[in-house]
């Protein structure tokens, strides 16, 4: 990624190279460039970061899965943060693209970013964006989108709900050399929702893994208060009475401090739509060590009193 | 005999005549001397270039061979009649106090600059030329010299027999010291006195100031007397107009004198510093260039006669001009010590470098070099507000005036600003740091009002105009545009004196932006400044 930051001479040199008008001064530009999601606007936030030996199991359970949760939100954040840093190469009225571009990896495809404005509506900003790949060559009928996203203001260009589609089954099919990436090997797709228009913010996140995987989906829901509290429900493995592992859900929430709980539910009767069961439950101080802690299947420590949750 | 009988038509070598009676000596004399020069006549007169330098050259030949102290010396340089006056009041007054103290008295009165109708013209104010005379025929010193440098100046010698004659010479019979009025001007009454580029004055007082120098010198007494000086400026001066545009340029005289002794101007017997081009040194006129690129002597040299001129110590180019060439060298007049020039010292180089300042440029061009302020401010208001704020700005001119075409001014200037910006998306406030670069170039044509004073200017500008912007967001990346604006610009100056003046200007600029959209902008620059010419 080239650097965005322009010097005294770096100006001169380019004004002298224009020989004519030129530049990327835009408001219109900054208004492509604000609608596009940044890290921190799906982030997952939890004040404590710390662990020990001795921290409490869910707690470190939920430090795993911010950081995976995480991990995907850089790698889309990144995918998408290639057109804040670059002048589009076209504009035309309420489109931008930038590109193609050929690949650094594979020099047989290249890519573009395609991003359009809608006109619906004077005061909100609403666009859709995609990012695409076609074989070197091939015309515009040929380009397959890779992402797809959209994004619609409230109150400010940079507070509003937006959706981002990572379609890597579509992309697959298309020929491009998808599965050489570990991290979208076994992935069909992967949909994600953002709201930071007002507290508390949110974001899910849906994993769709092809059939062969091992596991075949994956859900992530994050909330953010303004006060610096927040939760996340999301996948993990319990097991039943008999010890026979379930897929399982836990329920963090945690305060501003770090200090929280998480539940572990499953429904052991699957007769029984919606019948959940408690598989354990942890409460933590802000030194991340229990301070209660139940299990189904095990010796219960601590009170329940000194929860905060 | 009348004294204004005394008059005598000689030939050339009648000054020598002089010699025989025993001249007058400079120290024998308190002298006084009023000496101004005024580039300004007011309106419709043109400035004049060198009648300030003139005076210069002039007064510092009195003081430093004329027997003149600095302290009763009065130089006066592009001043006001007012100022005129005054210094002529304040000399006659110390001439009363020297003439109660016994001793014998002399003033020396010149002025160089516009004469026109009778009239002297020291900038907007007047003098009238009769009351000069009045002032002089009524003076207290034993010896008033008027030495008038001016066009139509002769009509200061009108009523008086004024001569146009190549010397004159007083009738002597003896040492009797002289006492009266002498009255020099360096046209006659229907001429106009010319300046030269090529000499860097006027070509009366040039050679006057070399004749008193001592090329004057024709006695070889390392005297110059005053018929001695004014023999040689006639000569040089008429010889050096008759080819000129306006015509040969006839220096005239008149005096009313008793007594029958000649009048020693400059006496450098005593004095060795100088330059001695030796008897064996090619024959020719050989020009010494002073630091600042005039001439501040010339020496004329006949083959086998040696020459001497005395000249303050300093550096001096030496120039010699021959039919496709010229001699230069150059050369340091120590301190008390007299340099005798040696040919070998000279070589040789194309007239292009010849060291006299303006011998290579059209009448009246001339460089500068401005610092100056700018404000700059579009006229749409959403682009004002939110793209391109108004900006302050320093800029650096350089113009070259009447250099390709007498009125015609073109410049290159530089400016670079910057100010804090806002934009306003969707009710997110991007604050930013504003920064501008231009290039201009402009031609212009001036016209000038108030003797030169005032000048206004309205031409056509083109600027390659940079602006960028930085945002203290820094995940929105830094934005640029250049691009070439025509416009034109429109502007008053005013000069505050001879190398410095102030001026203003206005300029309306049309900008097509082309990012987004193609828009057509306009925008206007106020700019203020200083401006010094070289």
């Amino acid at each position: 990624m080239t650097s965005s930051r322009l010097g005294p001479w770096t100006l001169v040199l380019l004004g002298a190279t224009c020989a004519g008008a030129c530049g990327n001064y835009s408001n219109e530009d900054l208004d492509f460039q604000l609608a596009l999601p940044q890290r921190s606007d799906m982030e997952a936030k939890m004040q404590l970061s710390v662990t020990r030996v001795d921290s409490a199991e869910y707690y470190l359970a939920t430090r795993k899965a911010i950081t995976s949760f995480n991990t995907v939100v850089v790698d889309l954040v990144s995918l998408i943060e290639f057109v804040r840093g670059q002048s589009p190469t076209s504009r035309n009225g309420a489109q931008r693209v930038w590109g193609p571009f050929p690949s650094d990896k594979y020099p047989d495809w290249e890519f573009r970013v395609v991003m359009e404005r809608s006109t619906a509506s004077p005061e909100l900003l609403h666009m859709d964006y995609w990012i695409q790949v076609r074989p070197v060559g091939q015309g515009d009928s040929a380009w397959v989108s890779f992402l797809v996203g959209n994004y619609t203001s409230h109150g400010s260009a940079r507070t509003g709900t937006g959706e981002i589609h990572l379609l890597a089954n579509e992309t697959r099919a298309a020929g491009y050399p998808v599965d050489d990436d570990p991290g979208l090997a076994n992935l069909d797709h992967l949909d994600v929702t953002y709201n930071n228009a007002a507290y508390p913010f949110s974001v899910t996140m849906d994993i769709v893994y092809l059939p062969a995987a091992a596991a075949q989906t994956a859900h992530y829901q994050y909330l953010q208060a303004q006060d610096g509290s927040g939760s996340m429900v999301f996948n993990w493995q319990g097991v039943t009475d008999t010890g026979t592992p379930i897929p399982a859900t836990m329920q963090a929430q945690w305060l501003g401090s770090g200090a929280g709980r998480a539940d572990l539910t499953a429904d052991l009767t699957p007769n029984l739509p919606n019948q959940s069961t408690t598989l354990g439950t942890d409460c933590w101080g802000v030194d991340t060590v229990a301070t209660y802690s139940y299990r189904r299947q095990g010796p219960t420590s601590g009170t329940a009193a000194s929860c905060l949750f | 005999m009348t004294p204004s009988q005394t008059i005598a038509r000689a030939g050339p070598l009648l000054a020598a005549l002089a010699l025989a009676t025993g001249p007058a000596s400079a120290a024998a004399q308190h002298r006084f001397a009023l000496v101004a020069g005024n580039d300004r006549g007011g309106a419709d007169t043109r400035p004049l270039r060198y009648a300030a330098e003139d005076a210069r050259k002039v007064s510092a030949v009195l003081t430093q061979l004329g027997g003149v102290a600095q302290d009763d010396v009065a130089l006066l340089l592009n001043q006001s009649s007012g100022e005129f006056w005054r210094a002529l009041g304040g000399l006659e007054s110390r001439i009363a106090q020297a003439r109660q103290r016994g001793e014998r008295t002399l003033l020396v009165l010149y002025y160089s600059g516009h004469a026109k109708d009778g009239e002297l013209r020291l900038g907007e104010t007047r003098v009238r030329l009769d009351d000069v005379k009045s002032r002089l025929l009524g003076g207290q010193a034993d010896i008033r010299i008027g030495v008038f440098d001016s066009c139509h100046a002769g009509a200061v010698n009108r009523t008086k027999g004024a001569r146009r004659a190549p010397a004159f010479a007083i009738e002597a019979a003896g040492s009797e010291e002289a006492r009266g009025l002498v009255m020099l001007s360096s046209a006659s009454a229907d001429e106009d006195a010319q300046e030269s580029d090529e000499i860097g004055g006027s070509y009366f007082s040039h050679y006057l100031v070399s004749g008193l120098r001592g090329d004057a010198d024709r006695s070889r007494d390392r005297r110059v007397t005053l018929s001695e000086a004014y023999a040689y400026a006639y000569a040089r001066t008429v010889a050096d107009t008759a080819e000129s545009a306006a015509g040969a340029q006839h220096p005239t005289f008149s005096y009313d004198l008793k007594g029958n002794a000649d009048l020693v101007l400059t006496d450098f017997a005593s004095r060795s510093e100088g330059i001695y081009v030796p008897g064996d040194a090619p024959a020719g006129i050989y020009y010494f260039v002073d630091g600042n690129g005039f001439i501040a002597a010339e020496i004329q040299k006949p083959a086998g006669g040696d020459r001497q001129l005395a000249l303050p110590a300093g550096r001096y180019q030496v120039r010699r001009r021959l039919a496709d060439r010229l001699r230069i060298g150059e050369i340091r007049i120590a301190s008390g010590q007299l340099f005798t020039l040696d040919e070998a010292r000279l070589r040789d180089a194309p007239f292009s470098d010849d060291p006299v300042k303006g011998a290579q440029r059209e009448e009246s061009a001339r460089v500068s070099l401005a610092l100056g302020g700018a404000v700059q401010s579009f006229f749409d208001g959403p682009t004002r507000d939110g793209l391109f704020p108004p900006t302050g700005m320093l800029g650096l001119d350089f113009e070259l005036r009447d250099f390709f075409r007498r009125g015609w001014i073109w410049g290159l200037d530089f400016a670079s600003g910057g100010t804090r910006g806002e934009v306003d998306r969707y009710g997110t406030l991007l604050p930013f740091r504003f920064s501008e670069l231009t290039a201009g170039t402009t031609l212009a044509a001036e016209w000038r009002f108030g003797e030169g004073r005032l000048s206004a200017s309205l031409g056509l500008r083109l600027a390659f105009v940079v602006m960028s912007r930085k945002f203290d967001d820094t995940t929105v990346p830094d934005q640029f545009f250049a691009t070439f604006t025509p416009g034109l610009v429109g502007g008053l100056r005013y000069r505050l004196s001879r190398s410095l003046s102030a001026f203003g200007r206005g300029r309306v600029h049309y900008l097509l932006y082309n990012v987004d959209e193609n828009r057509s902008l306009g925008y206007w620059e106020l700019c203020a400044g200083v401006a010094y010419d070289f």
